[in-house]
Parts: structure tokens; sequence; C-alpha cells
């Protein structure tokens, strides 16, 4: 299933390519050339339509398709589409070969010189409020928060981690539960990764979790799929792969479809806390001694995820930050679906987008409200709660100015970008691709319907 | 009267191969009561799990309508299944034959070298089943065997 839909993401990002390609050759041919150049989408729907007997899980697939669009449009932008033609495997380099890199495979000790960004002395000059407490910690029926105990020992420094446990084993999810417990976790358990994926794709999840621990042989939707579901939305927390397949070649694939570490099976109290201490450095109390060059974190953390997409996005990045000022002429260029991404640069960077996958000494910084914040809050505000705006609740209110040109976008989105969603994937749509019209406006639009007053305050400075 | 995990060490008796004592120690230390609620009813469960999987896979031996590929298919991933648990425990006996039913129904040896015949591998899984649930008998006499064994019942 995952390669399958490895392909099929192949496909649609040469669809994507393509359609870049034809709209800078002659723009004015967009809207007519949707029906002719499909056979990308025909060779997808193909596959997808070849392996699926998990009507279940397919759907997931479909829908996600749908947001895995959403969130690769800001590739249409001229800085980063160069990173789709190179095709396949070429934008690996950011993944810094994690089986030949000894980061991954060792616990990295020692102290980190220089400012380290997750003391405590320098939390409070992070200039956004962060929150600090889990609005819905009581929302799941499924979850357990363990009575706070030895609070003054507490290896947590502000927040206690919410860890999602993914194991359709029931002894071995309640064995798990309880060392998470023990070490003051709260913890969800979902029992297959179609359950994990719709917890992350609940709007009352969007909060988000700090971690995942991720068992990869189940019934329903296998560890793998649902890591590569998952980081179509959220690109940030850590996915552990709980497994005792650890053959060289299995690690690999876990790696690859996005997964940050590797839990060996049968797992033990410790080296769950090596994994925490690890991967969610930036919640302990006292992170110098919690066995953990910072560096480290923004490495590992940051580095796996649907690659092309990661790229693209922080390339759009830089480009944002280049056209602020030039925002309003820039809504008439080429930009076309890229530029909603546009608007949620700030001249303060908000958690959301501070994205900096480029540049490990930027991802030391990581805020808690990172890890899938900005992606989770948009993920969970959408049409099935699937809609992607990176950025998402997060991003301030636009200028009047902006909201102007948001309209204008949505014309150019709407108009010649179908491949940007539409509700459904039907397969007699060639994988939803033409889907043009309403729907895709949506994230702008409830952008602007929460307009100034909805979020507080005026534009951030 | 099991009150510490200090004095565990002393108390708890030898398993021999059927148990990883560092493993099952670990899951020990996870109680946080004289009675060892969590640890016997993970252990309690798990056997319950355990002579579960082991039906279904005696169903898939015996069915003969099925054709051997899928049969071998299903019985990988019961013997799967079970290896999960039995490893989390520390049950390294019972693990160990799960794996024999893992890889055969992969029409693997368990050195992971081909094995295409597929009546082998039903035979292969066949008896480790028969280990598999011997040995499951003798472990649970001693973990939950009302006079001797290590859990005792609630009562005290």
């Amino acid at each position: 299933m995952v390669r399958a839909q490895s392909q099929v993401s192949n496909e649609l990002i040469t669809h994507l390519s393509n359609i870049e390609d034809r709209r800078r050759n002659s723009r004015h041919s967009a809207h007519s050339s949707h029906s002719s150049h499909s056979a990308e989408l025909r060779r997808a729907r193909e596959i997808l339509n070849g392996v699926s007997p998990d009507s279940q899980a397919d759907r997931e697939l479909e829908r996600l398709s749908v947001a895995y669009h959403q969130n690769g449009s800001p590739s249409d932008s001229a800085t980063s589409s160069v990173m789709f033609t190179q095709g396949g495997p070429a934008p690996m380099h950011m993944l810094h070969d994690p089986l030949n890199d000894p980061r991954h495979m060792v616990y990295p000790v020692g102290q980190t010189t220089g400012i380290d960004p997750f003391h405590s002395d320098h939390i409070n000059n992070i200039p956004y409020t962060r929150p600090l407490s889990n609005p819905n910690p009581m929302a799941d029926s499924a979850q357990i928060t363990p009575p706070p105990k030895d609070q003054g020992t507490s290896m947590w420094s502000h927040k206690r981690p919410r860890i999602l446990l993914v194991e359709d084993d029931k002894t071995c999810a309640r064995i798990g539960a309880k060392f998470l417990h023990v070490l003051e976790c709260s913890v969800d358990i979902a029992k297959d990764g179609l359950e994990a994926v719709e917890k992350i794709n609940n709007p009352e999840n969007n909060e988000s979790f700090d971690l995942i621990f991720m068992d990869i042989i189940m019934p329903n939707l296998d560890g793998v799929s649902a890591t590569a579901m998952i980081r179509m939305v959220t690109a940030r927390v850590p996915i552990i792969a709980m497994t005792s397949n650890i053959r060289q070649e299995d690690i690999q694939t876990y790696f690859q479809y996005g997964m940050n570490d590797v839990l060996a099976k049968p797992f033990t109290k410790d080296s769950m806390i090596r994994v925490l201490r690890k991967h969610l450095a930036y919640m302990l109390k006292d992170p110098l001694q919690g066995g953990l060059n910072s560096d480290d974190t923004g490495q590992i953390v940051g580095a796996p995820g649907p690659p092309g997409q990661n790229q693209a996005y922080s390339n759009n990045q830089q480009a944002q930050a280049n056209m602020m000022a030039a925002a309003a002429a820039m809504a008439n260029s080429s930009m076309g679906s890229g530029a909603q991404v546009k608007f949620e640069q700030t001249p303060i960077p908000s958690p959301a987008t501070t994205s900096s996958w480029h540049s490990p000494g930027q991802m030391n910084q990581t805020s808690p409200n990172m890890d899938g914040g900005g992606y989770m809050n948009a993920g969970g505000s959408g049409p099935g709660g699937m809609v992607l705006t990176p950025g998402g609740t997060q991003r301030p209110p636009p200028p009047p100015y902006q909201m102007m040109n948001n309209q204008v976008n949505n014309q150019l989105a709407g108009g010649s970008a179908g491949f940007q969603g539409g509700g459904h994937m039907q397969a007699s749509e060639g994988m939803g691709m033409g889907g043009g019209g309403s729907d895709e406006n949506r994230p702008e639009k409830r952008q602007r319907l929460y307009g100034p007053g909805a979020n507080q305050g005026p534009f951030v400075q | 009267m099991h009150s510490h995990y200090d004095e565990d060490q002393d108390i708890m008796p030898d398993f021999g191969e059927h148990v990883d004592n560092g493993i099952f120690e670990q899951i020990l230390e996870m109680d946080d009561d004289d009675k060892r609620e969590f640890s016997k009813s993970l252990v309690t469960n798990f056997f319950d799990q355990a002579e579960e999987t082991f039906v279904k896979i005696e169903e898939i031996l015996n069915n003969n309508k099925l054709d051997n590929g899928k049969r071998l298919e299903t019985l990988s991933s019961l013997g799967h299944f079970l290896k999960g648990s039995s490893a989390t425990l520390g049950f390294n006996k019972i693990r160990d034959s799960c794996q024999v039913i893992q890889q055969y129904g992969h029409k693997l040896t368990v050195d992971g070298a081909a094995e295409p015949n597929e009546q082998v591998c039903l035979e292969k899984i066949k008896a480790a089943l028969k280990t598999a649930r011997n040995d499951k008998d003798v472990l649970a006499d001693m973990m939950l065997n009302e006079t001797h064994g290590f859990f005792q019942p609630d009562d005290e």
C-alpha cells in the first residue's frame, strides 16, 4: 500500500510539475488544459484501484490525497518547482541518510555549547505566546491521564508530553502506556493506523501530540502507511517506529516514509526514556542532562517527512520574505495557487511559520507548539477537517490590502488550479484533480471569516 | 506481600528459559500495589490471548478448504501477533515458537532461508503450535497456580 502511495505521489508530483510548465509556457491555456493532460492522474488512479482491497483505508488515502494537493500546491511558486522537476529521490539529500548518519544510530551525550534555546532561561524571550496547557485533556475517551505524582522530581519542565501510542496488541499497548504513565506522560492509545490517523485529524486534537509511538504491522492500516498519511498534515511530530523488524532495509523504509526513530521491541522503560529525552528535549526540565545535543533534535525531528513538500515549503518561506513588500504586485503575477501561502508571512515569525528545514541552526528553536500546531490547526479547520493551509489559524489576520489580494488569489487559485483541491477524490474525476470550482477557496474564506476581529489584534509587527 | 521491587529479586522464582527475567521484572516494577494488580492482569490476559490465538491457528491448520498460500499467510500474522505480546512480557519460549510460526508462514526458515514447500511449512507450524501450547501450560502453572504460582489469588 505504501509503495503504491509513493507511486501515486510521484505521479501527482509529475502532474503538478507539468501543470506548472504548461502554465509558464502558456498561461492563458491553463483553464482548458485540465482535461487533456491527465496521463499521470490516470496512472495514479490505476495504481490506487489496483491495490485497494481495504476500502476504509482507501477512503482515508483519497481524502488525504486531497490534502496533499493543497499542501503541495505551494510548490507552484517559481522558487520551489525546481525541486519537483528533479523528480524521485532528488530531494532526499535533506534526509541526511539516516542509516549512515551516526546521529540516528546512537543516543548522543554531552553538553550543549553556546546558548541552549531549550533552556528555561530563554523560554520567556520567545516573542509569541505559547499555550502551556492542553485545552481538551480529557476529550478522548481512550485517554488516561495519570495522577500527578512526584511533581517535585518530574523530568518535564512546564507541560507533560502528550503521547499517541499506536499499537494493535493489547498487552503491548498496556505495558507501553504504563511505562509512559510512570514517566508522567499523558497517553492516547490508537489500536491501529487508521485510528491513529483519525485521531491526528480530529479537530479536538489540534493542540496535537508531542510524540507518536507507532507499531508497524497492524490491521486496517499499517504503521508505515499511517505515518505517510500523518506526515501529510503534520511534518514535525516525532514518529517512532515500535517494531521487532529492525533489519536495515526495514528501518530504511521507516525513515523514508517519515518516521524519525526506531524503538526496538520488546521495548523497555529505559529505551522509552531514551527516545523521549532525545525527541522531546525541549520539554525537559533540564535538557542539558537530557543526554542530548540539541543540534540533533533539529536534524532528526525535522529531517524526514515528505521531502519535496518540506523543501518546497521552506523555499516558499524564503520567497515570501522577499515578496512581502511587493505582495500586491505578486498577486497578479504567476503565483497562482502558491499565493495563498504568502499571507502567513509576518515580520515576526509565528510558530507556524518558523520553518527552517534547510537550517539546523534555526531548527534548534523549535517551540512546543511547533509540533504540528500550525498544520494541525489548519487540518482541523477545513472541510472534513482536512484542508491544509500551512499556518492555519495561527496566522495573524491579514491587513486589509492583503485581504483584497486574498480574493484575487482565490480567483486565480480557483480558476487555474484544479489540482488544489476539490472536495472529493472520485476515481471518475481522475483523482479528483479536475474538481475545480468552489471548494478550494475554503481555507481563505475561513480566514476572512475569522477576520481582524475574531483573531485578536491588528497585524502583528 | 511482595511490597517492593527490591525485594522481588529475592522472591521472584527462576522461570528458567521460559522468561527473560530482566524484561519481566520491569513489568513487575510497574505495579503500584502489593497485590500486583497490573502485572497479574497482564499475565492473565496474555494467557487468554495466547489460548485464543492457538485455537485460531489450529483452525487454520485443520481447514483444508483454504488454499495453502492463504493459510500460511494467516498463520504468519497470527504468529506475529502473539510474538509481540510474549516478547514484551519476556516470555521467551512462547515468543520463539511464535517466531517459528511467523517465519514458516512466510515460507522461510527461522534463519530466513526460503522454504518453498508449503507442506513442510504447515508441518513446522503444527509442531511449533504444539511446543507453544506446552510452554504456555507450564508457564501458566508457574505463574498462576493457586497454591504455588507466582501470582496468588486476590484474597491472599
